[in-house]
């Protein structure tokens, strides 16, 4: 739910970040946090397991900057991949503005990726919201790794309406920022169509 | 490419677009100039709530009635979805944007619980530390959270909450009847932004 806030002069946009188990979701994020100025961002909450799995979900605040006088912040979260936490998955989907598919390149985890995919549909129909009118970007993650199935292939099968894939390795940074940008910019036209 | 043969399954390509859905709502709130139109965004499913300036203003002074009736350090009000709406109090170095979040997490998780043992919701949650307190009502689509330390107790957070809430709710009910108000389409002031100014603001990611 974009949240436009006259009084304060701000924008505040929620994007998520979804997919399987272990995808490499929580690192995205991490990276961000990492790379980013401190006046940029907020604290970067996570709640997860003692090790380290998240729970119910990560959250950091982001400001981009300054457009047309205001300050344009987006609320990055990730929900849990693991398929039992579907109930408080569910919830992080509440009010999104645009999703990130974040998929794992591996040939074994193929399988995970349909899954994660076919359950974020059915969850984002839950609130009404339809997959095919959503900001949305696909990223296929881990491309450094040696059993990866072809870019392709995966987009292929993964790509829902001809959204932007990035390809990515989120544990160096590569192609994390370019993903946030693709969301986000998919983000921000949506609100100028409105 | 042993994997690539799972590929295409129709049952997983259908579109899931064509079942139906238990809820439609997506909504934008926007806080308005008091002499400003409406504003409507055209591709909610309910359409958006609607603040103007004034209202926001009024919903303010309420906040710091509620937090002086109360004793309380700080009181916030956050939409469901976890965005900050307005605060009110001794701030510090409180992080309102993380509390907002939570807070939201919090009530989304409690409700799911709730439905779980078949009750609607819980309409009151509160967590009380060996030092500072936090009081939630969840009223409608809006959340008040009141904290507070040992200047105050629960019970009158409580009973200052209850009063609070009904005049919350009736201001929210006469932003959403203004919401629906029939010609209230307006153009944001976003609408003329260009993909100069959107590319812009990546420019030093």
């Amino acid at each position: 739910m974009t949240f436009i806030n006259y009084a304060s002069r701000e924008i505040n946009c929620k994007i998520v970040y979804y997919g399987p188990g272990l995808c490499g979701k929580t690192t995205n994020l991490q990276y961000i946090y990492d790379s980013t100025a401190t006046q940029a961002k907020g604290k970067l909450i996570s709640l997860a397991t003692e090790t380290d799995r998240t729970l119910f979900f990560d959250f950091m605040p982001l400001e981009l900057g300054t457009v047309r006088g205001f300050k344009t912040r987006f609320h990055l979260y990730t929900v849990p991949g693991q398929v039992f936490y579907e109930a408080s998955r569910k919830l992080i989907l509440k009010g999104v503005d645009g999703v990130v598919f974040v998929a794992d390149s591996q040939e074994e985890r193929m399988d995970a990726n349909i899954e994660s995919l076919y359950n974020l549909e059915e969850n984002l129909q839950v609130y009404g919201y339809d997959l095919m009118k959503l900001p949305y970007v696909l990223q296929l993650n881990k491309r450094d790794l040696p059993n990866v199935i072809p870019s392709p292939d995966l987009t292929s099968e993964l790509q829902r309406k001809g959204e932007p894939v990035v390809e990515a390795v989120a544990s160096t940074g590569a192609g994390v920022f370019d993903t946030l940008k693709a969301v986000a910019k998919q983000v921000l036209t949506e609100l100028r169509k409105s | 490419m042993a994997s690539v043969a799972a590929f295409g399954r129709p049952a997983l390509r259908r579109n899931l677009s064509e079942s139906g859905s238990e809820s439609a709502e997506r909504r934008k709130i926007c806080l308005v100039p008091a002499s400003a139109h409406f504003y409507l965004f055209s591709h909610m499913a309910n359409g958006p709530i609607l603040l103007r300036e004034n209202r926001y203003h009024q919903i303010k002074a309420i906040l710091a009635r509620l937090r002086l009736d109360s004793s309380a350090r700080i009181v916030v009000l956050v939409d469901k979805d976890g965005q900050q709406i307005a605060v009110h109090g001794e701030l510090g170095d409180l992080d309102t944007t993380s509390l907002a979040s939570l807070v939201a997490g919090n009530v989304a998780a409690t409700g799911g619980m709730a439905k779980l043992i078949g009750e609607d919701e819980f309409p009151t949650l509160s967590h009380e530390g060996a030092k500072e307190s936090i009081h939630i009502s969840v009223i409608g689509r809006v959340l008040l959270v009141v904290v507070f330390d040992d200047r105050s107790s629960l019970g009158l957070v409580k009973l200052r909450s209850k009063q609070i809430s009904q005049e919350l709710a009736s201001a929210f009910a006469e932003i959403e009847r203004d919401s629906a108000t029939p010609g209230a389409k307006s153009a944001l002031p976003f609408a003329e932004i260009t993909d100069e100014e959107i590319d812009s603001l990546f420019s030093h990611a």
